[in-house]
């Protein structure tokens, strides 16, 4: 108690300061009075007793100033004039204060922004019980990591059962499921767990139980198979009622009881959200041969999560895992010696391709914002030298130096804060629009907002950015020698040369980074037109893609029907055929640029490869009028034909990646391929086609093998439709004729082959568009701190121009003078932002597309581009001079 | 006044203010008064140390002040003791004595 108020009483009597001036007045006029009557007492006459009193007392306000010293709060109260002091004079000029917070606030706010996305993705912990200590498992082929990453059921559970490093374990997977029970039948995104997803991740189920032990067997525990419902699947769907639990729901067509209700925002281990949970009976019977749950070799698991038992690291765990993986390879030779199972900590495969990017945009968010200092900087010190004569004076009067540094530091740093408080409302702001756009595109994005992390970090960068601004200006303040400034009436006629020097090199400095933005954006730009001329080896004008899904019992009695599928799909597209519009269908299992793809392991008969190695390729199961369709021209051979029906010879294609990476100078036709996926019965290569970018425009082509649909049913598949004129005209009808067919049967993903293609370009565009704009802002500031500074040089020089003028100097010379030493500065500037763009753009190589870094083009448009403007910056103020008559100069004070 | 004046020995204001406060509240003035006669004129102290001397003992909570009327009838500043003054003046006068004891002790040895 007695320290609280040690803490308080400087604060409570700073309060009281103006009752403890008049008190001390008083008591000092009293001691006079009282003094006096005593000298008057000793036979004095009074006016002398008054004076003799005087006298003997001393200077009364030194003896105030020195009484002052007894009270603890003198700090606080030079603290407070300080700050009266700097508010009084920030408030005489209103343009610059508005000129300088709305310039700190926009810099602070990008900043304050993406550091609450960074905070959210990188930083933030997730939704489970103690992060730490969860790891994923995944297999991956070691010199293949193209084949992905995945684990296969029967490998996790032979591990699970012989690792000790876990306290539990679980396996994730991602499916598509058909959804009915509650009105319209639909497909919806679900995650395949085991049941103790959980438990492992330490979190309980906001209603019902969730799955227990058993739920995992084929047709559920006791007969009874169950799903669970996400949060925010629950509330959208099921209104949040409690009446859900028990309740059944056809997935797939096999009835589930809903059993659990998780956590909102648990996520399943990918970030795309889902609206289900289900076991990982979804992928069938490990017992029974062809399920996917009986591969060994088929990952359709993304990974396992695992819970590390207390005290166990990530290193130990992964030392037994591998030790176990080994066991486990040797047991089953086929799984080859390129199988490797790693052990990752948990957030590093949620963040792992998000984190490069994310301080991407953090490093140029950070660079405007210096750019933004280095502008208030050039105010400031603008403004300290103006006001070099009241400084002068100060220093005069007796200010200490530390006094004048404090003030101008002060001054900035006051200037920060308001700009702090500017930029967290436009960050607040900006987060509330981001959300509202797209609330699902990054993991754990909902809740974004201003957190105290988040106010730390503004409050923090408010500090930072208010020192930065401050430091020249407070230097400079240093070097006022009063003497010279009051000699020179303050005009400053000379500067010292010290903060010019000091302007130019903060000007410099900000032309090299504002023209290392401008590299990366044009570099950026240069790219997203190069992958906009990308031909991805088919023609995806006019064509529309519907995703339709033929499981369940309709198409077989027990498990999944081949020709029943096939006799389906020849329906559907002789209907589809005869709408008018319509000018040829087909379909593929897997689309390009749709984010679908498959991948297996191969080998070629006439070729077997040592024993323990193996190859993969993209595996495509198409069908017939597939390539005529796309337009994706024959090599040699010929293409599949309706004569390669379900119990002819087993045909394949492959593409012209494949021939060249695996039989160059070979002819691949008549030879027989043996494919891990797609029927055994070894294939003969009947043609070889054309490459097609799959997976992203600026991915290369990738060996690929095809497979007809009709010789290897798939259940579901995309069909095509290849139309007269536009193609989004025709989504209704094509709808209502899947429809017709079979009511049941979910449809999704109407959309044109373009749309896919725009998406796809999307996050470069996005990208461009982002670096477009910061590096507009930068060269805006840039240029305006450029005119600034030039626009003061010139105005102090005025009187120097005029003496030249007057001495016979023509406009060229003068013209030249000033130009010459704005564009110096320039130059330096381009120079080291040149140097500074050659490391820089290494780390924007891997968001580039067939344009280099160092693509000479570009920073030379930009060097022109930047250099132009800024001659303009520079001429401006100089032909403002130039107009200056030059007996006006002369005398201007 | 060819009386002798002593220099006062510094740290030993606080002494002196506190033991002349010792038997009744009194006013800043009264105190520099008090001061000189109990030292038989040989000490007296400045305003200028008085003063910031108070507000500091004041700080310390040695003593307190209150507001009160003086002999000529005037609103006049009281300081007295408190109870940690009280204290803080025995804990002064052993120091001061034994500090005297070990300078009477050296020169004695002269």
């Amino acid at each position: 108690m007695a320290s609280l108020r040690t803490l308080l009483r400087p604060l409570l009597t700073a309060l009281s300061r103006r009752r403890r001036e008049r008190e001390m007045a008083d008591e000092l006029q009293h001691h006079l009075e009282l003094q006096t009557e005593a000298f008057v007492r000793g036979g004095m006459s009074p006016a002398e007793a008054r004076h003799a009193a005087r006298r003997a007392f001393g200077h009364v306000e030194g003896i105030k100033e020195q009484a002052r010293d007894g009270w603890s709060w003198r700090w606080l109260d030079d603290g407070w004039r300080d700050l009266r002091t700097t508010v009084r004079s920030l408030r005489r000029s209103p343009g610059f204060v508005l000129a300088v917070v709305v310039t700190l606030g926009l810099g602070i706010g990008a900043n304050t922004a993406l550091f609450s996305i960074l905070h959210a993705v990188l930083f933030r912990p997730l939704a489970v019980a103690d992060e730490s200590r969860l790891v994923v498992l995944r297999e991956v082929q070691r010199r293949d990591a193209q084949s992905g990453y995945g684990i296969s059921y029967l490998n996790f559970h032979d591990l699970a059962g012989r690792v000790r490093a876990f306290q539990g374990l679980t396996l994730v997977a991602g499916r598509t499921v058909a959804v009915a029970g509650t009105g319209e039948a639909t497909q919806a995104p679900a995650a395949v767990v085991s049941p103790t997803f959980l438990d492992v991740l330490g979190v309980k189920p906001v209603l019902g139980q969730g799955f227990r032990a058993g739920h995992e067997q084929i047709g559920g525990l006791d007969g009874r198979a169950a799903v669970m419902l996400t949060y925010s699947n629950w509330q959208a769907r099921f209104g949040g009622s409690t009446a859900v639990l028990g309740q059944q729901l056809l997935i797939d067509e096999q009835p589930h009881e809903i059993v659990g209700v998780t956590p909102e925002g648990l996520f399943p281990i990918e970030r795309e959200p889902v609206d289900y949970w289900l076991t990982t009976a979804a992928f069938g019977d490990p017992a029974v041969a062809g399920s996917a749950n009986a591969s060994r070799g088929y990952r359709c698991y993304i990974a396992a999560l695992g819970r590390l038992r207390v005290g166990v690291t990530v290193e130990a765990a992964r030392a037994e895992v591998s030790a176990e993986h080994a066991a486990l390879a040797s047991a089953h030779p086929d799984l080859g010696p390129d199988l490797v199972t790693e052990v990752a900590p948990l957030r590093e495969l949620l963040v792992a391709d998000l984190r490069p990017r994310l301080w991407l945009v953090f490093g140029i968010v950070a660079t405007v914002l210096i750019i933004a200092c280095v502008n208030v900087a050039n105010l400031l010190l603008a403004r300290a030298t103006t006001r070099q004569r009241e400084l002068a004076v100060r220093a005069a009067l007796g200010a200490g130096t530390w006094a004048l540094v404090r003030q101008t530091l002060l001054e900035s740093v006051l200037l920060a804060g308001a700009g702090a408080a500017l930029g967290l409302l436009l960050a607040a702001w900006f987060l509330g629009g981001l959300q509202a756009l797209q609330p699902t595109s990054l993991p754990s994005l909902s809740g974004l907002g201003v957190s105290p992390p988040v106010l730390l970090f503004a409050l923090a960068a408010a500090g930072l950015t208010g020192l930065l601004c401050g430091v020249a200006p407070a230097l400079a303040a240093r070097h006022a020698h009063p003497a010279e400034v009051l000699k020179s009436g303050g005009r400053g006629g000379s500067d010292g040369g010290w903060a010019d020097r000091v302007r130019a090199a903060l000007v410099t400095g900000q032309v090299a980074l504002a023209f290392l933005l401008l590299v990366c954006a044009g570099l950026l730009l240069r790219s997203l037109q190069e992958l906009q001329r990308v031909k991805p080896g088919f023609e995806p004008g006019d064509i529309l893609t519907a995703q339709i899904s033929m499981t369940g019992r309709r198409y077989a009695t027990e498990g999944f029907d081949p020709s029943k599928t096939n006799a389906l799909l020849t329906r559907v597209e002789s209907a589809l055929r005869a709408l008018p519009g319509v000018r040829e269908v087909s379909h593929a299992q897997c689309v390009p640029l749709t984010d679908v793809d498959n991948n297996t392991r191969f080998s070629v008969v006439e070729f077997p490869l040592p024993p323990g190695q193996f190859v993969s390729s993209q595996l495509r199961f198409v069908g017939v009028g597939y390539f005529d369709l796309l337009k994706i021209p024959l090599r040699s051979g010929r293409l599949f034909a309706e004569t390669d029906a379900a119990n002819s010879p087993p045909v394949a294609l492959v593409n012209e990646a494949f021939v060249r990476t695996f039989l160059p100078d070979r002819n691949p036709i008549g030879l027989q391929l043996k494919l891990g996926w797609g029927g055994f019965t070894p294939k003969k290569i009947v043609g070889v086609v054309a490459d097609v970018r799959h997976r992203a425009l600026n991915d290369a082509p990738r060996p690929e093998v095809y497979v007809p649909q009709s010789q290897f049913a798939n259940a579901g598949v995309t069909l095509l439709i290849r139309t007269q004129g536009s193609a989004e005209s025709l989504i209704s009808s094509v709808r209502h004729v899947l429809q017709t067919i079979d009511p049941e049967m979910p449809v999704t993903a109407l959309k044109t082959l373009d749309t896919y293609r725009e998406d796809s370009l999307a996050p470069h565009r996005f990208s461009a568009f982002l670096f477009g704009c910061f590096a507009g802002l930068a060269l805006m500031l840039t240029v305006v701190g450029l005119f600034g500074v030039m626009n003061f040089h010139v105005s102090r020089r005025t009187r120097e121009i005029g003496i030249r003028i007057a001495l016979g100097a023509s406009n060229r010379d003068v013209l030249g003078l000033i130009l010459g030493q704005g564009m110096r500065r320039v130059g330096v500037g381009l120079a080291l932002g040149l140097l500074g763009g050659l490391a820089a753009t290494q780390a924007l190589r891997p968001h580039l597309y067939g344009v280099s870094p160092t693509d000479p083009l570009t920073y030379l448009a930009l060097a022109a581009l930047l250099g132009s403007v800024a001659c303009l910056a520079c001429l401006l103020p100089t032909r403002k001079a130039l107009q200056v008559d030059p007996t006006v100069a002369l005398r201007c004070e | 006044m060819t009386k002798e004046k002593a220099d006062l020995l510094q740290g030993t204001l606080d002494l002196l203010i506190l033991k002349s406060l010792q038997l009744e509240p009194m006013h800043g003035f009264g105190i520099s008064v008090r001061i000189r006669q109990l030292s038989n004129e040989m000490l007296t102290v400045e305003q200028g140390s008085l003063y910031p001397a108070l507000y500091r003992l004041e700080e310390h909570g040695w003593i307190k002040a209150e507001w009160g009327v003086s002999d000529n009838n005037r609103k006049a500043k009281f300081y007295q003791l408190t109870t940690a003054g009280r204290k803080q003046l025995q804990v002064e006068e052993q120091q001061w004595s034994r500090l005297c004891t070990a300078i009477n002790l050296l020169l004695s040895h002269g």
